[in-house]
């Protein structure tokens, strides 16, 4: 009887005008800003969606060579550039125009630096993927789906280069992070054969979310996958049961007892080598970022902050499971329609509907009425802070802000204006 | 096994057993064009030297499954990792081994081009700009600032 009631209520979705699709995402959905915030917190500038373009413009001038790799033609040269790795590739396109223009022509650096600036900037500070490709990163890019559950994902696991969700990065033993120090101790390696045989991240400092409050983190750990470790020290050792073997003798080492007693994995080991990462359709050239269930989240309020550890390793009640789950929008479509939460939202913004389409068009003819203003401003930055604005009135602040939430394609609710 | 023969650009012949040579896939559609030929097969833009190592390379691959469709798709697999027998065939100088990138390219045995990138990228990966322009004799056509300017995009020191 009530899920007949609820899907009578949840009738009016209208998803193929995509006004109303636009007013069902204001209403129903929202971006876990502090999921992102978790995860190693990179803000780029850098347009997404726009074609990279490079800061500055060569003057003509006659082609250089390149020396002796000048006996291939060029898609020998594009084959080539694509089989580096990030931090090379940008060497790459150091060396001179001619190298430049064609490292920029190469589809996977392109498409990676357009559609994913924050991996692509995060790959650069931490220093990850040193042995995978750019063509690997561009691969992972268009791969669906996380490598665990196959579910929508919108995190990048950086040193085995996958997808994941939210769920199986807390929750994989798969994704099990160790700092650099106990791998080497436990599993005999030296830290130069990690880091050849395996994809070492430096953990950047910075601001880290942890479901309650940000602290602000200095460490700079080398941290490391353990299955990579554990597959790169059976390789070392031989095999699965040498490695197994000299593991435990290594824990009932008096030596390093003190290290391995400790629980191995703390802090923020796997969020520290996570990133946040678009699904690119390559067909489409649009983006998922993932979407949240607005419902779910109001419903699974935050744990308190002494609650805090007992929801993460405890499992506590596991709210946040479902709580931030990430969905691409027809999965998010699907979700509403049998999540009671979401479908009270739904009813409870009946009154205000119209009103915040009105606000909404207004806002976008703000915005395009003040196009050719925006283009002859020289400074790329379009107005943030308030005070960037010292004339203007409420109403048009109101509208700017309006305006400028969705040029970034952010979801706007009724709340974000009282 | 039934033999082929092979004229290269500096019109020597080498005799090569079907089944290596069919590893290119220009060869082997051209035989099945052609149907039974007698007389070499001319390869204009390879030269005696490069073919052998290129046939080297072919008969030590024989017996390999053929190469994916697409070797792009996939995904898990580590694709710095070269073979080690390769890695001892690609010990030759720069100069051998673009002979053999283009070799490759022309008889069109994708494998083979594979290794060889590989192997050039392996060459770059890990040098700075300097470095690489050193290793392949590479001039910098950059003004300072210019050069500096990418270097803070590649840093992302400003966007």
């Amino acid at each position: 009887m009530s899920t007949h009631k609820h899907i009578k209520s949840m009738a009016d979705l209208d998803f193929s005008n995509p006004r109303a699709c636009d007013l069902h995402l204001a209403v129903m959905a929202s971006k876990r800003i502090d999921i992102f915030r978790r995860i190693i917190p990179i803000t780029t500038r850098f347009p997404a969606h726009k074609d990279f373009k490079p800061t500055i413009d060569i003057p003509p001038r006659p082609c250089p060579s390149l020396g002796v790799l000048d006996r291939l033609p060029m898609d020998l040269h594009i084959a080539i550039f694509k089989r580096l790795n990030v931090p090379t590739i940008c060497a790459m396109r150091q060396v001179n125009s001619y190298a430049k223009s064609v490292v920029e022509i190469v589809p996977a650096f392109n498409n990676t630096r357009k559609y994913a600036p924050h991996a692509f900037k995060a790959i650069l500070l931490t220093g990850a993927c040193g042995i995978f490709t750019i063509q690997d990163l561009f691969n992972v890019l268009v791969a669906p789906g996380c490598h665990i559950c196959g579910e929508f994902a919108a995190q990048l696991y950086l040193p085995s280069l996958s997808r994941v969700c939210t769920n199986c990065l807390e929750l994989s033993p798969e994704m099990e992070t160790i700092k650099i120090f106990y791998a080497k101790d436990l599993f005999g390696l030296t830290n130069n054969q990690i880091k050849e045989m395996t994809s070492v991240v430096n953990g950047i400092a910075g601001w880290y979310h942890d479901y309650t409050a940000f602290s602000s983190v200095k460490s700079t750990p080398t941290l490391v996958s353990r299955a990579m470790v554990e597959a790169a020290a059976i390789r070392f050792h031989g095999s699965r049961p040498n490695m197994e073997s000299f593991v435990e003798k290594r824990k009932k080492n008096t030596e390093s007892r003190r290290i391995h007693t400790k629980f191995e994995e703390n802090g923020q080991t796997r969020q520290r080598v996570t990133v946040q990462f678009p699904l690119l359709y390559v067909k489409r050239g649009e983006t998922a970022d993932g979407l949240y269930c607005r419902g779910c989240q109001l419903k699974h309020i935050f744990p308190g902050y002494r609650n805090y550890a007992n929801t993460i390793s405890g499992d506590g009640d596991g709210a946040w499971r479902i709580r931030d789950v990430a969905y691409d929008f027809a999965g998010w479509a699907a979700h509403i329609r049998v999540c009671q939460a979401a479908s009270d939202l739904w009813k409870k913004s009946e009154g205000s509907r119209k009103w915040w389409l009105n606000l909404k068009d207004e806002g976008r003819n703000w915005w395009e009425e003040r196009e050719s203003e925006r283009k002859d401003r020289t400074a790329h930055r379009t107005g943030k802070h308030r005070m960037d604005y010292p004339q203007e009135t409420p109403e048009a602040f109101r509208y700017r802000t309006v305006a400028f939430l969705r040029h970034n394609m952010c979801m706007v609710s009724l709340a974000s204006f009282r | 096994m039934s033999e082929i023969k092979l004229l290269s650009s500096d019109q020597a012949t080498i005799t090569v057993q079907k089944e290596v040579a069919e590893r290119s896939i220009l060869i082997k559609n051209m035989l099945e064009d052609v149907g039974e030929v007698t007389e070499a097969i001319p390869i204009p833009n390879v030269n005696e030297s490069v073919l052998k190592k290129v046939i080297e390379w072919c008969e030590h691959h024989k017996g390999d499954p053929p190469a994916q469709a697409d070797d792009d798709s996939d995904s898990r697999k580590k694709s710095t990792d070269i073979d080690e027998w390769d890695q001892k065939f690609m010990q030759v100088d720069q100069e051998m081994l673009f002979e053999i990138i283009l070799a490759a390219n022309y008889l069109d045995i994708k494998p083979l081009l594979d290794v060889g990138c590989k192997t050039v990228a392996n060459m770059i990966k890990g040098k700075s700009p300097d470095e690489i322009r050193k290793t392949f004799n590479i001039q910098n056509d950059f003004t300072p600032e210019e050069e500096e300017q990418i270097r803070r995009e590649n840093e992302w020191a400003e966007e």
